[in-house]
This record gives structure tokens, sequence and C-alpha cells, in this order.
């Protein structure tokens, strides 16, 4: 059989057309010469297949010829099953059947991936519309073929990616069921591929939150953004077993034909959580070792102190002058041990005590502060004055210690001249930040960070009392109140240490 | 003029033989008019207490009890005490370096009728000990039947 010489209408775009069969006669518009309408047909960038009653070739184009990889005169003729890959072959003519009995113009096989087989045996995926033709020679199937190899690797290459990274992926369709996962997807649920395709993603929601997802589904969809899912919240998956596991999500959404796909990222964070949860238990253990400890060593210690200073009280004047030095040496290391203990215990107290920030008055505070110090105030000369401090929502007895603590460093670390003492305030969002400003020694820049390390000291004992743990629980304050402490200082030019503290919430 | 009173009996519960030895020193210091009886732990005070009621002898006068004691707990010693009939009048005053809050107030629950923080050095503890028997053992009216 050689080609038909007739005049046919353009083939529609695949599934461009669901209208019935129908006829050259319906044509409207400029009319198409046979030679014109030849070239369109072989130089249309779709392979063109046309196929008369019995299901021979009776027309193909140039790219059909390129994408089958066959020569026109080996095509022409031939039945169209010389391209269906052997494993559709057999029932191919059954289809053909269906659609001569019902001729409309139609993709094929929708939903189905279509295959093509090329001369040299491979497959080709394919989309293929299907136009029925109604001639005088009987009705005729213009079949369109588009070659979408290069999509498929496209989407396998997406698929690859989406296999290969170390974080679960999971693609919903703008339904919310779920339409691509990966393996790491598998292993954080524990559910295989196939029980979660097709499923809704609710079903990987933890019952608590399941039924209000859809809804934040919805709000995602209005606003759909890349961005962290439930931001500040500690999500959770729910996996087989019905446990939870911990997990942090991000959402994409991916624009499509079909609508709004979104594509979250979800990593299993247990390990994180675990480590982190090891890491607050063994600092608590710390803390709790560092105050039975200390608070253990109190006790022997009071009676060495007790009995060396009963011994110097008793018999200092009987004794020699070498034996009397002796004593006092024994006398004085015990207060420092007993000092440098207390100290301690003063420091692991302020996170063991129960931490319960309330709205107080900074000023009102600063003012107790002031007043437990009076002494050293008065003996030093100083001056001390400060802005109108504002109401932090903070616990009273610690922010009490923290500007005792501050306000006697600077008296401490005094220069030659009486001490002037600073203490201002601003606001910093969320956050009131506070300077307390003297006029001191100051010190070097290598040791900002330093002093606030317990036990640390920058100076001789003999020049400045103390054990290094005053700065210490002042960080250890200010961090517990989720505020930072600094220094700004330079030697001989005094210190500025500035804190912030949480502001009361209007 | 003043009638001679016969010395204040003082019971100290302590365990440990330096802090015995100590508050004894110290109350010698302070006082002659105090007869000290010792129970170095909570099952020999209330042994010792017993013994009184059941031999109708009259109990110490204060007891002076240290909370950190081996075996059986001061907090128990306490609660033993303050529910025995003929003990219960006997003003107890805890002498603890506990520092947790829980402690004092638990002291005072189970019927302690003061509770004194044990200063750490030896300047601290004799002016402690000094303003103690001011007030328990001049000013304070105790029961003695």
């Amino acid at each position: 059989m050689t080609a038909v010489s007739v005049d046919l209408p353009l083939p529609p775009a695949p599934g461009a057309d669901r209208s019935p069969v129908r006829t050259p006669s319906d044509g409207g518009g400029t009319p198409v010469t046979g030679e014109l309408f030849h070239e369109i047909v072989e130089s249309s960038p779709n392979g063109v297949v046309l196929v008369d009653r019995e299901g021979r070739i009776s027309l193909i184009n140039r790219e059909t010829e390129r994408m089958f990889g066959y020569a026109r005169s080996e095509l022409v003729g031939r039945s169209i099953e010389t391209l269906v890959p052997l494993r559709f072959r057999e029932g191919h003519p059954d289809f053909r059947r269906a659609f001569t009995s019902n001729p409309r113009s139609r993709l094929m096989g929708a939903g189905r991936d279509l295959f093509g087989l090329h001369k040299n045996g491979s497959e080709i995926p394919i989309e293929i519309g299907l136009n029925p033709i109604a001639t005088n020679q009987g009705l005729f199937v213009l079949a369109s073929v588009v070659d979408i190899s290069a999509r498929r690797h496209a989407e396998q290459r997406f698929r690859v990616a989406v296999e290969a990274s170390p974080h679960g992926m999971l693609m919903v369709d703008p339904t919310g069921r779920i339409v691509l996962l990966n393996r790491e997807i598998e292993r954080i649920f524990d559910y295989g591929r196939e029980e979660l395709l097709g499923q809704s993603i609710e079903m990987l929601v933890p019952a608590e939150v399941r039924d209000h997802h859809p809804k934040l589904r919805s709000t995602f969809h209005r606003a759909p953004l890349t961005r962290p899912m439930g931001a500040g919240r500690d999500l959770f998956g729910r996996r087989r077993d019905g446990s939870q596991i911990p997990v942090e999500i991000a959402l994409n959404p991916i624009e499509t034909e079909e609508g709004l796909f979104v594509l979250a990222s979800v990593v299993d964070i247990s390990p994180r959580k675990k480590a982190e949860e090891e890491l607050r238990r063994s600092n608590e253990e710390l803390e709790r070792f560092a105050y039975v400890a200390s608070h253990d060593l109190q006790e022997p210690l009071r009676t060495i102190a007790s009995y060396v200073q009963l011994l110097s009280r008793r018999y200092r004047d009987q004794l020699g002058g070498e034996a009397a030095e002796f004593i006092d040496f024994a006398v004085a290391g015990a207060a420092r041990m007993q000092r440098l203990i207390e100290d301690l215990l003063a420091f692991s107290r302020v996170s063991t005590q129960q931490h319960v920030p309330q709205p107080i008055d900074a000023e009102a505070v600063l003012l107790e502060s002031l007043d437990d110090l009076r002494a050293s105030i008065v003996a030093s000369d100083a001056v001390i004055t400060h802005d109108r401090l504002p109401r932090v929502s903070a616990d009273a007895g610690h922010i009490e210690q923290l500007f005792t603590n501050l306000i006697g460093n600077a008296l401490k670390f005094r220069g030659i001249d009486a001490p002037r003492i600073h203490i201002d305030v601003s606001r910093q969002g969320r956050f009131w930040q506070f300077a307390v400003g003297d006029n001191g020694v100051g010190l070097d820049m290598q040791y900002h960070e330093r002093i606030f390390v317990i036990f640390q000291r920058l100076h001789a004992r003999d020049r400045y009392e103390g054990t290094g743990v005053g700065l210490a629980v002042c960080k250890k304050i200010v961090e517990r109140h989720g505020g930072r402490i600094w220094v700004d200082s330079s030697p001989g030019r005094g210190a500025t240490f500035h804190f912030t503290l949480p502001a009361v919430p209007e | 003029m003043a009638i001679a009173k016969p010395p204040l009996e003082l019971l100290l519960i302590e365990d440990s033989p330096a802090d015995v030895r100590l508050t004894v020193e110290v109350l010698r210091e302070i006082s002659e008019a105090i007869r000290l009886t010792i129970a170095s732990d909570g099952a020999a005070a209330l042994q010792l207490l017993a013994e009184r009621v059941k031999q109708r002898q009259p109990p110490p006068d204060l007891i002076l009890l240290d909370l950190n004691l081996p075996l059986m707990h001061g907090h128990e010693v306490l609660e033993k005490i303050k529910g025995t009939p003929g003990l219960r009048h006997v003003p107890i005053v805890v002498l603890t370096t506990s520092q947790a809050d829980q402690d004092v107030r638990r002291c005072y629950e189970l019927g302690a009728n003061a509770l004194i923080h044990k200063p750490v050095d030896l300047n601290g503890f004799v002016g402690t000990m000094k303003a103690f028997a001011a007030f328990w053992l001049q000013d304070a009216k105790l029961w003695r039947g």
C-alpha cells in the first residue's frame, strides 16, 4: 500500500481537541493545498502517524522516522504494532478496536506511561494524541506522537536527586496525597514506599494535631513560600507504630499545571534532641555534684577552721613568734577556703534554685544592692549615680546579687581617684540593656572573656581580695534570664559592664 | 534575793565528736550553769529520753539537735520526740549547716521551736551560742515540772 493522498485537516496537538469525528469539509478559513499541507505535516515537531482501519501505517513524517529509527519505506504498509513494545503488543489490537468503535480525539492511555519501540529494540517514552479522520476511503486514525525522553530524563534526575538526599523528601499533591518520597522518609516513619504513596499526608501527623493539619495546609496554600514549618514549635512525626519522632520540616511550594504541590524536606532531629537531653542531664548532674561536694566539704573544713581558731584564741600568746605565725597561716588558709566554698555554693545555687522570673522594679533592686554595699561605698568615698531604671522580667534576688557583684567589683578595682560609678539603661528590642560604668583600673582586652570564667583572677591575692567567682555568677545569672553580659574596658580607662535582661512583656 | 536554781540540763544530739567538743568548749566559755548531756545519734537520744520517762525522771530542759545524723535523720528524731507525751513540751532548737529552704520549713512543721544556722567560723559560732544561751537559758521561761 502506498501513502494516501487526501486533503487532511491540520492534526490537532495531542489532547487539545476532544471534538467528535470531523470531516475535511468541516474546515473553514483559507483552503490549504495538498502540497502545503504535506509540508506542514513533514515539518511538524511531533511525530505524525496515519493508520488505517486495519491498523496499517499509511503515512509518517520526518519526526516519526527520527524517533523510531526507521526509514519511511520500512514502515508504510506495516502494522502499527511494529512500533509497540512486545510487552504491550498483544493487547494493542483490542485498544484499536475500542477506539474505532468510539472514535474521538483524545490522549492515548490516559494516566499510564506509554512507550514506543525503536528499531534498535529500545523503548522510547512517548505521549500520543489520537484523532479519528473519516475520509471517502474509510476511517483513519491520525496519531500525533511526542518523544518525552528528555522530560523523563529530567524527572529521573529529579528522582535520583530526591532519593540521594540525606534528608527525608516528600511531595504532596494539591489534595494532600503523597506522590513522591525517598528512602530517608521510609526510614524516619518506618513505612514502605508503597504504603505511603497515594495516602494522605495526615497519616504521618501525630494524632493530637491531625485534625488541625488540613487547615494548616490550606494556610500554606494561600501564601506559598519556601519556609520552615511550625517555626518556634517542636514538631513531631508519627511513625508506623504510633510513636513520635522529633523532626524539622521545610516546605517548598512547587507550581504545576495540576496545581500547587509541596515538597517537604524532613530532618530527623532525634539524635540532636538526644544529645541535647544528655548534655542537659550531665550539666545538671555536674551542678548537683558541685553543690553536694562543696556542701560536704564545708563540714570538715568548719571543724578545721574552728579548731585552728580555738587554738589561736587560747594559745597564740603562749607560743613563740614562729608558732604564732604558722597558726596565722592556717587560720587564713582555712578562712580563704571557706570563702571559696561559699562562693562556689552561691555559683551553683544560681542554677539549682528554681528560676521564677517576675516583673520587678530594677531601680528598687539596685537600691537594695547599694544598701548592702553601704559600708564599702562610704569607705571608698564613691559617688554612684544612675538613670531611672525600668521594670524587668527577672528574679529579684538574682538581680540584686548581679548589681552587688558588679558595683562591688567597681569599688574594688578602683583607681587613684575616688570611684565614680554610673548605671544607665537603654531599650534593645525585647530587652533592656544595662551598663555599669566606672573610672577604675580597667582591664586589657585580652582578658575581656576570661574574667567571666569561674576562679579566673587577674591580680595577685595580696593586691585584691577575691575568689574569682563574682563575675562568673553574674554571667550565669544573666544567661539564666536569657540575656548576655560583656565588658568594655582598657587599662587605666575604667570599665563598663553591659548586660541585658528581658523587658516586661506589654 | 535570788533563789539559786539548779543548772539547766541541755541535751545535745550530735554525731561529730569534733562538733560535740567544740560546743562543749564554747558553752563552757559562756556559762557555768549548764549541765550538758550528749547523745551521738537519734536512737541513743530516744533511748535516753524513754528511760527518763520510764523512771519518772524529768527530761532535759532543752534539746539542741543536729539535722545531719547517721541512720536516723534529725527530722525523724524531731518527729518522734514531739510525738511523745511527756516530752513534747521540751523546746528543741535545731542547729544545722543546711541552707535548704525545705529543711527549714520541714523542721518547723515537725514542731521545732527554733532553727539556727551553724556559722562556719569560730567567732560566728561563739556569737551564735552566746545569743542562743542568752535567749533560751536566761530570757525564755522554760517548763521545769
